[in-house]
């Protein structure tokens, strides 16, 4: 089976303009806590100066497939715990549905369990977003919770969904692929 | 900081700011299971003194959120903050009742019942959750008592003394605590009777299940209800309020699986934790059949009732899809070939 691979490089500061057009695109951002329209370029400015000088723990990464910048995504760790949240967003709408998202989440699980070292990685989804699920399912996520009318996009309460994926499953992930 | 009402006074317990003299008490009161409740070692060797004690106290008072000191018969028992999130409509919740004599004995859901108060009707919050370390089975029961529901379990969520613990999530919405408003056990503050079916009960069952949406079939007329009663193990229970009949809830047992079926409560008399009650019952019902787990079946499109089974527990199974055969029915003859 041949996997779709992608590289996960720096963010610089020429994405940013290419960010603030996928985040305010509603298709884009439907299934995120982003409300499109809300972006500025002076936003994502503030944003990319924050997370170049955050906790150097703290990973953002742009997500490159077949040379094209598509997405970005990011780990979050604990402040004091073994564990970090994922983020992801494939921006570029015409990469969708090739697997881009699923390769990323699998190289961020690679680097969250054999290079940082971390016990577990989790996220919250909204369940309306079934590809979303059916991909992290797919790369071995779990559902652990169900948080009801737990945020508030564009003044409507959505439930949101817990997933997680532990080190040891994902090891054994490793050993049967292989 | 953001302390805008100073003092709460309820029935044992007093909410009031940190004074002097709150650090020296609490560490007077220390124990190596308050740290283990925090998820903190059981077994570490030294005790916090008063300074470290202030210093912990002092990072609450400049945490941002709401907070109190705790107060029983004229003694600082304890601690409590209520962080409200950026969208400020949600509130994280903790809390220490630091003093072990005032463990065990509804302090702490005294102070969840008056904390609550303050979140939905002082602060207007739309919810409210906290996370717990999943052995805290006092804390637990505590926040259930008071209202709160499991959302979720966060398996191996952090490490103490050396073995990986689960957290758990909890949470309690406004308008679930309205519903549950002054009666600190949780009882609708209306009067329900949860009851048997009896035979009398049937239109005003079936005029409650159309008024629910639910379909209607052959099991429902009043001869096979009577009938599976009296010749299967299950139970029918009814909950009656204001003279009419206005949830229902039927059970079945099959090779130690209960089954609830026709759960519906009348659409005047929902949020008011009757279908919760009437699930309560079910189960202790199945229990009490031999039973060792509850299932239901559920349409997908229905999600406020996904979403009240969730928040009581029950999970959904991916693997399992329903397939059925419809038997005897041939009138459309539309594969039979003539």
């Amino acid at each position: 089976m041949s996997e779709t691979r992608v590289t996960l490089g720096p963010i610089t500061e020429e994405y940013l303009p290419q960010y603030v057009v996928w985040l305010n695109d509603p298709e884009v951002v439907q299934f995120t806590t982003v409300c499109a329209g809300t972006i500025t370029s002076e936003g994502e400015r503030e944003w990319f100066a924050r997370i170049s000088a955050a906790d150097p723990r703290e990973r953002h990464w742009a997500i490159v497939a077949e040379g094209r910048h598509v997405g970005s995504c990011a780990l979050m760790p604990h402040p004091t715990q073994a564990q970090a949240s994922f983020g992801i967003i494939i921006g570029d709408k015409s990469a969708w549905g090739k697997g881009y998202g699923a390769a990323a989440l699998r190289e961020v699980l690679r680097i969250a369990f054999a290079e940082m070292d971390l016990h577990r990685v989790h996220l919250t989804i909204f369940p309306e977003n079934e590809r979303g699920r059916r991909c992290y399912a797919r790369c071995g996520l779990r559902q652990e919770g169900y948080l009801r009318e737990s945020f508030c996009k564009e003044g409507t309460w959505l439930d949101q969904i817990a997933m997680a994926i532990l080190r040891e499953e994902w090891e054994a992930q490793q050993c049967s692929s292989q | 900081m953001q302390q805008s009402v100073t003092t709460i006074q309820g029935d044992r317990v007093l909410f009031r700011p940190f004074q002097e003299g709150d650090a020296e008490e609490s560490a007077r009161v220390w124990t190596p299971e308050l740290r283990y409740m925090y998820g903190g070692s059981r077994t570490a060797p030294g005790r916090p003194t008063g300074a470290q004690r202030r210093r912990g106290k002092e990072q609450i008072m400049t945490s941002g959120e709401h907070h109190f000191a705790i107060e029983a018969d004229g003694r600082y028992i304890g601690w409590l903050g209520l962080r409200v999130n950026d969208d400020e409509q949600s509130g994280s919740y903790r809390i220490g009742i630091e003093n072990p004599e005032y463990w065990g004995r509804g302090y702490g859901t005294e102070v969840a019942g008056l904390m609550l108060r303050y979140a939905f009707e002082t602060l207007g919050l739309h919810r409210v959750h906290l996370k717990a370390a999943a052995y805290n089975l006092r804390g637990r029961r505590c926040y259930e008592k008071a209202g709160f529901r499991v959302e979720g379990i966060l398996r191996q969520s952090f490490q103490v003394d050396g073995e990986w613990q689960d957290d758990v999530l909890m949470a309690i919405l406004k308008v679930e605590w309205e519903a549950r408003r002054g009666d600190p056990l949780g009882r609708p503050t209306d009067d329900v009777t949860i009851r048997s079916y009896r035979q009398t009960d049937h239109p005003a069952a079936v005029a409650l299940w159309e008024a629910s949406d639910l379909h209607l079939g052959g099991n429902d007329t009043p001869e096979m209800i009577a009938w599976k009663l009296s010749t299967q193990p299950g139970f029918f229970l009814v909950a009656e309020m204001d003279g009419k009949i206005v949830g229902t809830v039927i059970g079945s047992l099959e090779r130690g699986w209960g089954w609830v079926q026709r759960l519906a409560v009348h659409p005047d008399y929902r949020r008011r934790g009757i279908a919760r009650r009437l699930m309560q019952e079910a189960e202790e019902a199945h229990a009490a059949l031999g039973a060792y787990r509850t299932c239901l079946l559920t349409h997908r499109e229905n999600e406020a009732a996904q979403a009240l089974y969730r928040g009581h527990g029950y999970e959904t199974w991916d693997k399992v899809i329903v397939m059925s055969r419809e038997l005897g029915a041939s009138e459309e003859g539309e594969c039979c070939g003539d």
